[in-house]
């Protein structure tokens, strides 16, 4: 039997990747061996096939569901946190964690523990990765005061957390107005008040939508103060500081503000 | 003193944070809760960090003083009565106002409030617990609250603000009683360990109570903690990490915090620092703390009375490791969790996963290099299949020099075979503290 590849290519997206895995699990059984590539590949590989996948809302409920009541939800959460990630290979790395997991109508819970497979430990350090990002900015993200008390804030993590953001922060300030960009991929987070928590991901129109803060406010200024009070002088230690607040975050950090 | 009437509220924060900055608890852990949706705030088990200031310690809550005035006059601190510095208050609104104005703009995770004592420990205890009502109950805040409990306050008054609070804390200040006696003439060990005790039996209680009826309001859920200043009054290393495994075992305390003496007054009851503040022996005292609490190590493993200091050059484990190579070498695939945590480079995570790990198949140290362990410290204490990675011998000299050749591998670059001549020239590298300061 000759060797055979298909290399299929969805959205950059959770609900792409799992249509995608939804897909390739049928090849997978034939012996066909499969990549997932969740952006254009730079080359065309030889003695691959190329398969264009349509996400499909449906495909991917039914392998979220099926992750979640076979492996449970911590091998759903790792699967997802690596799906948003930028890493070039966390398709086929969830693809084959999955096979390993559930292949050959195995079922298997602790399957994260399996590190010494290259897929699994992928999926596991990008599983780190992604959620030491979203705490960051459970931290980092810092709201301004607009016209009418509207909260906004702007960002621009590494990965594409701004969904999982959106859980934490409509628990925390469920009666207010705030909305959170992510100024690298131009999509907005919108929350609105009373009712319904609602999320609302789009793509921003405006691309001047950076400029939309306005004024800074006293709060501003006393926060400003009091990181700098709270400081001993005695013992400063900036690259410490730097290991936790690498310089990257800091651009949307007022208290960094020169 | 010097007191000034009306001044804005930016200048009171700059006053009371500075204040307050010496107090180390920043933490905002220990309790997971889910906004209601009534109000404002949530809360997770980790804590936040939501920055850090210029000494690299986080920033995640707002720590201020209630009030800097003081009729205590403990030597050590910038706020005492004969100090000539100008002295403010808040008010309970004031606060409030500020701290849901910060955690909404997401600066903060919640309020850490601590004060001098004005007038008497009731007067002041009781204006810190009005403070936490106005943010528990007008706005509806469910973030995190940390209070002090101020020495000699009422007990029915401690009780009232664990209610209020996720975290209690009552500083210990220093480890010795005798040095607490020297340097602050108004507290003594009575006064502070009794609220301690106190706060203990309600958060047992209230566990009980809260395993009957699920909605009783919860007492002090994140439990307390305590600090101590280390290097004031010359007391040793083991006197410090045995007072914290005490406090740990006896009033089960979440954290024992210590903070290096910093000279904020002149005076000749306190040491003089011309080297700055001891960080690294608070750093080896923190590295103890985690051993004490999660590495199932005793204090008297790690020192004793002839032995009563952490050498500066190693941290404990490794130290510890290097005292006691009868235990080692330990074999990666057979040797238990407890086990395991007791090798340096070794940390709870990475225990886990080799436990996890190696129930796929064996494991060898290219996979413990994935798995996160530290194999440059790992690799004198370990065997794989009853293989080690190089020919190393189980000796102490030998894995001293390597280890503090920091970072350096066995035999990846030119060997030394000879031992090189240094000024510490000792078999241990015990040096006498006073040599090093």
């Amino acid at each position: 039997m000759g060797y055979e590849k298909k290399i299929l290519v969805c959205e950059n997206s959770i609900e792409g990747i799992f249509s995608a895995v939804y897909d390739g699990w049928h090849w997978e059984n034939k012996g066909i061996s499969v990549k997932i590539a969740a952006e254009e590949p730079e080359y065309p590989e030889l003695f691959a096939d190329r398969v264009d996948i349509t996400s499909d809302s449906e495909k991917a409920v039914k392998v979220a569901r099926t992750v979640r009541r076979k492996l449970g939800e911590q091998v759903y959460e790792a699967v997802c946190y690596a799906a948003v990630s930028i890493h070039p290979d966390k398709g086929t790395a969830v693809f084959y964690l999955l096979r390993k997991a559930l292949g050959g109508k195995r079922c298997d819970r602790h399957v994260l523990e399996a590190l010494a497979d290259p897929a699994v430990s992928l999926v596991s350090s990008l599983r780190i990765k992604v959620w030491h990002e979203i705490h960051r900015f459970y931290g980092f993200v810092r709201f301004r005061q607009m016209a009418g008390g509207i909260l906004a804030s702007v960002i621009r993590p590494e990965n594409d957390i701004l969904e999982f953001l959106g859980i934490h922060f409509s628990n925390r300030f469920p009666n207010e107005n705030w909305m959170i960009y992510d100024e690298g991929r131009e999509k907005i987070l919108v929350h609105e008040k009373e009712g319904e928590c609602c999320v609302y991901v789009q793509k921003v129109l405006n691309k001047n939508a950076g400029g939309f803060l306005e004024e800074p406010d006293e709060y501003e200024e006393m926060w400003r103060a009091f990181c700098s009070c709270i400081a001993i002088k005695e013992r400063t230690d900036l690259k410490l500081q730097k290991q936790f607040v690498p310089l990257k975050f800091r651009s949307n950090m007022l208290e960094f503000y020169e | 003193m010097i007191y000034k009437e009306s001044m804005s509220l930016m200048e009171k924060l700059e006053i009371l944070a500075d204040a307050a900055k010496y107090d180390v608890a920043c933490t905002s852990s220990g309790t997971d809760r889910k906004g209601d949706g009534s109000g404002i705030g949530n809360s997770i088990t980790p804590g936040i960090c939501h920055s850090f200031s210029g000494d690299g310690r986080c920033i995640s809550l707002l720590k201020v003083l209630y009030t800097n005035e003081c009729v205590f006059d403990c030597k050590y601190c910038a706020n005492r009565a004969s100090n000539d510095v100008v002295r403010t208050s808040f008010t309970p609104e004031e606060i409030s106002r500020l701290t849901i104005e910060f955690y909404r703009r997401n600066y903060i995770e919640g309020l850490f409030l601590s004060s001098g004592v004005k007038d008497s420990p009731d007067a002041t205890m009781e204006e810190l617990i009005r403070s936490a009502e106005i943010l528990r109950n007008q706005y509806h805040f469910q973030g995190y609250i940390h209070l002090k409990a101020i020495p000699g306050a009422s007990p029915e008054l401690i009780c009232r603000a664990g209610y209020l609070a996720d975290r209690m804390s009552v500083n210990l200040e220093l480890p010795t009683a005798e040095g607490l006696k020297k340097l602050a003439p108004h507290k003594s060990r009575q006064t502070i360990l009794r609220p301690m005790k106190q706060i203990q039996t309600v958060c047992e209680e209230n566990k009980r109570e809260l395993t009957v009826y699920r909605h009783a309001p919860e007492f002090v859920p994140a439990g307390q903690s305590t600090q101590m200043i280390i290097g004031a009054v010359g007391e040793s290393d083991f006197q410090i990490v045995s007072t914290a495994e005490a406090l740990y075992r006896k009033f089960s305390l979440k954290r024992v915090f210590y903070s290096a003496f910093v000279a904020v007054n002149e005076d000749k009851a306190l040491p003089v620092l011309p080297q700055g503040p001891p960080l690294l022996r608070e750093h080896r005292l923190y590295q103890a703390d985690w051993l004490l609490r999660f590495y199932g190590f005793r204090a008297e493993e790690l020192l004793s009375e002839e032995h009563p200091n952490f050498n500066l050059f190693l941290d404990p484990k490794c130290d510890w490791a290097i005292s006691h190579l009868q235990y080692f070498p330990v074999e990666i695939n057979k040797a238990d969790y407890r086990t395991l945590l007791r090798v340096p480079g070794i940390g709870e995570k990475s225990a886990r996963r080799i436990v996890g790990a190696r129930r796929y198949h064996s494991l060898d140290f290219p996979e413990l290099k994935k798995i996160g362990v530290v194999l440059k410290r790992a690799v004198y204490f370990i065997t794989c299949n009853g293989r080690q990675m190089y020919p190393i011998k189980l000796e102490e000299d030998y894995i001293v020099r390597n280890i503090m050749e920091s970072g350096r591998m066995p035999f990846s670059s030119s060997e030394v075979t000879y031992r090189q001549l240094s000024l510490f020239d000792d078999d241990k590298m015990i040096v006498d503290r006073n040599e090093v300061l």
